[in-house]
């Protein structure tokens, strides 16, 4: 008996010692304020120091910075699960096609009175401001953007402005000919709309995503005779932007369709000074529109009111001029702000300011995410030459045209 | 009756613990699958078969079928035969024999995430050692339709064919010694006693493996996951990669389950066939 009881004393005691920890934790974390961000490739003490400046700044909150995947389809995932879940998130990176998606599920809050439509359409690039609108209300804030751009090896080719001369300063190059990413996942989708774009094709009819479309179609074509006929590589149908860029810095092309962030590290190769950042090249020659990326600052449905003011102020920050230019210097971000593209001191940004105001959108859509799914079997048929465009499209339509049937 | 009741008690913490692990989550499933469960949507309703019905119409599941099929079928194959002759050798009294069986074992032992990502750089077509020794620079193995599929396969057995080998080996260790030994003085040639004595001793042994390895085979996600991702053009996707897709990266619940189920279904046939070839191959 008397053993029992110091048996039963000792659980009761683990049992108070447990619950008094949770509920000091529990405390704890409610006055934290948890931040889910990418790695920022590269020294982390800039990015830090950009954390610590905010912490200094609002003693009252403990900062938490927790690193995610940086992938988009893996974060996309991981976001779903926690934050339909209720996981501990209170400020998160969302994808530039993510916004509509997650307004529309309710995970993000409206932040139209801390940012409104005015205030953002002043300070950011059009198209980053596009990113975040939706419905007439603002759901994030813009961080850094992101475009798909042509890369040229200068000392073989001039950078070509039409879809004619790029084949045939591929087809004259000594080195290999034109890369680009052709793998079936959410980059392919990028590089196709780029060239339908090129081919004056429209991405939306109101509110109907049209994809099988006369241009689109003569479009798909030329991407397939890419392929086909050796203007590009086989290895293009299962490249993606890291293979795109190590095929193009071991000299084996000539010209590559990536993003910027490919621009500083081919400054750290033996090609530097020998390469050209343009705008993709369109069917008559005029600015080709490059596929507009990017990253947005997002805050939880769930954050209380209290926490409110804490998480808007670290958007805020993390947003700022100053942030933003770290972020470019640093870590070769492009911003999102337009004041910035104006600064001398960074040379790299004259270069993308004409391209980033061509910047389309991937359609805006909460169901942009089953659409992409669709587009990116179909458009890798094409790609690989197993369906005709004219076919992979009509059934590319048939498909999106459903998904919508059903969400109406 | 008391030992009856007794027995029961034995049992039951073992049957709780299926329940809870295996029995509950089948059901979950099953009752996701009868509804409509979108996260964009927020929609949460009871649709009955109507995600059943659409299965049974949707070309890409039925391609995944075929898919996991043929893949199924060819991997089992090629792991059987090849850890057949894996098994002979590590059976036969070969010096260092020790060693080679832990070296047997060391694909088996790699994550399968590492080793696929191993088998993308061999296969990469500008770097890879394959694509080299192959002495086709212009093939892309994993972006072209149809050999992708295979380069999958190639992977699943490189790894796999450890497993088959071993559980082979305790096969042929089982067989009595003094069968042999009686061939032997019957003049019976090397050829023959594998026909006549090996072989079918070894079969109920062979039916185990084959049904495990299928059971695992059918499920197949991680090694194309990382190789293709389901493409070129969905050529290399499985029903797990389908379900995975569905569920987690489109959020869509209620038809994700439904594929979840259908491939559990199939699982099931293979674990009845499994079990009846082993009756047959014991008798």
């Amino acid at each position: 008996m008397a053993r029992l009881g110091r048996r039963a004393a000792l659980g009761l005691g683990a049992a108070l010692a447990l619950s008094a920890c949770r509920g000091r934790r529990r405390l704890r974390e409610e006055r934290s304020l948890v931040l889910l961000h990418q790695p920022l490739w590269g020294d982390v003490a800039p990015f830090g120091a950009l954390l610590d400046e905010f912490r200094r700044a609002h003693p009252d909150v403990r900062l938490v910075a927790r690193a995610v995947p940086s992938a988009s389809d893996v974060l996309h995932q991981y976001l779903l699960t926690t934050l339909e879940g209720g996981g501990e998130v209170d400020v998160f990176v969302a994808d530039a096609i993510w916004v509509p998606e997650f307004a529309r599920t309710g995970w993000i809050a409206d932040v139209s009175a801390e940012f409104p439509e005015r205030e953002l359409r002043r300070d950011f690039v059009g198209a980053a401001a596009d990113t975040v609108l939706f419905d007439g209300r603002t759901w994030a804030l813009p961080w850094w953007t992101d475009v798909g751009v042509l890369y040229t090896r200068t000392d073989v080719t001039d950078p070509p402005h039409t879809f004619d001369g790029l084949v045939a300063a591929a087809r004259r190059s000594r080195v290999g000919g034109y890369v680009f990413q052709g793998r079936q996942y959410e980059g392919l989708v990028c590089n196709a709309y780029e060239v339908i774009w090129g081919f004056g094709g429209a991405t939306m009819d109101g509110a109907r995503i049209v994809v099988d479309t006369k241009e689109a179609r003569e479009a798909l074509s030329f991407l397939a005779s890419l392929v086909r006929d050796g203007v590009s590589p086989r290895a293009v149908t299962s490249a993606g932007e890291e293979e795109c860029r190590r095929t193009f810095e071991s000299g084996r092309a000539a010209l590559m369709r990536n993003w910027p962030y490919a621009w500083a590290e081919l400054q750290r190769t033996p090609l530097r000074g020998r390469v050209a950042m343009t705008a993709v090249p369109s069917r008559d020659g005029s600015a080709g529109h490059g596929c507009l990326g990017g990253w947005q600052l997002a805050m939880s449905a769930r954050v209380p009111a209290w926490k409110r003011p804490f998480a808007t102020a670290l958007m805020r920050h993390l947003s700022s001029h100053a942030a933003q230019e770290t972020l470019a210097r640093v870590y070769g971000r492009p911003p999102s702000r337009r004041a910035l593209y104006e600064n001398p001191a960074l040379p790299t940004l004259a270069l993308l300011a004409p391209i980033i105001e061509h910047a389309r959108p991937r359609p805006v859509s909460p169901w942009y995410p089953r659409v992409s799914d669709v587009l990116q079997g179909e458009l890798s048929a094409i790609v690989s030459g197993i369906r005709a465009p004219h076919e992979a499209l009509s059934r590319a339509q048939r498909q999106i045209d459903r998904l919508a049937g059903e969400s109406a | 009756m008391t030992t009856r009741r007794a027995a029961i008690g034995f049992v039951a913490p073992a049957l709780l613990a299926m329940a809870v692990v295996a029995a509950y989550p089948i059901v979950a499933a099953v009752w996701l699958s009868l509804h409509r469960e979108i996260l964009v949507f927020r929609d949460h309703r009871f649709v009955g078969f109507a995600n059943w019905s659409f299965l049974l119409r949707d070309g890409r599941f039925w391609a995944a079928l075929g898919h996991t099929t043929y893949f199924v079928l060819v991997a089992v194959a090629v792991e059987l035969v090849l850890g057949l002759a894996f098994a002979m050798l590590l059976h036969g009294r070969a010096r260092g024999r020790g060693m080679l069986r832990a070296a047997v074992l060391v694909p088996w032992a790699v994550p399968t995430v590492v080793s696929a990502k191993l088998w993308a750089w061999l296969y990469d077509p500008n770097h890879g050692l394959i694509t080299h020794l192959l002495g086709v620079r212009e093939v892309n193995l994993l972006g072209t339709p149809v050999i992708a599929l295979h380069a999958a396969i190639v992977v699943d057995v490189w790894k796999t064919t450890p497993f088959v080998a071993l559980v082979l080996l305790a096969g042929l260790q089982s067989i009595p010694e003094d069968v042999y030994r009686a061939a032997r003085v019957d003049g019976a040639a090397p050829f023959q006693t594998f026909r006549a004595i090996t072989l079918p001793l070894l079969l109920p042994t062979v039916a185990v493996a084959a049904t495990f390895r299928a059971l695992d085979a059918v499920r197949v996600f991680d090694a194309i996951f990382v190789l293709t991702d389901g493409g070129p053009a969905n050529t290399t996707e499985t029903l797990s990669i389908y379900a995975y897709k569905t569920m987690l990266r489109l959020g869509d619940f209620g038809y994700g389950a439904t594929l979840s189920v259908a491939t559990f279904l199939v699982a099931l046939v293979i674990a009845g066939l499994g079990i009846s070839a082993q009756r047959r191959a014991s008798r």
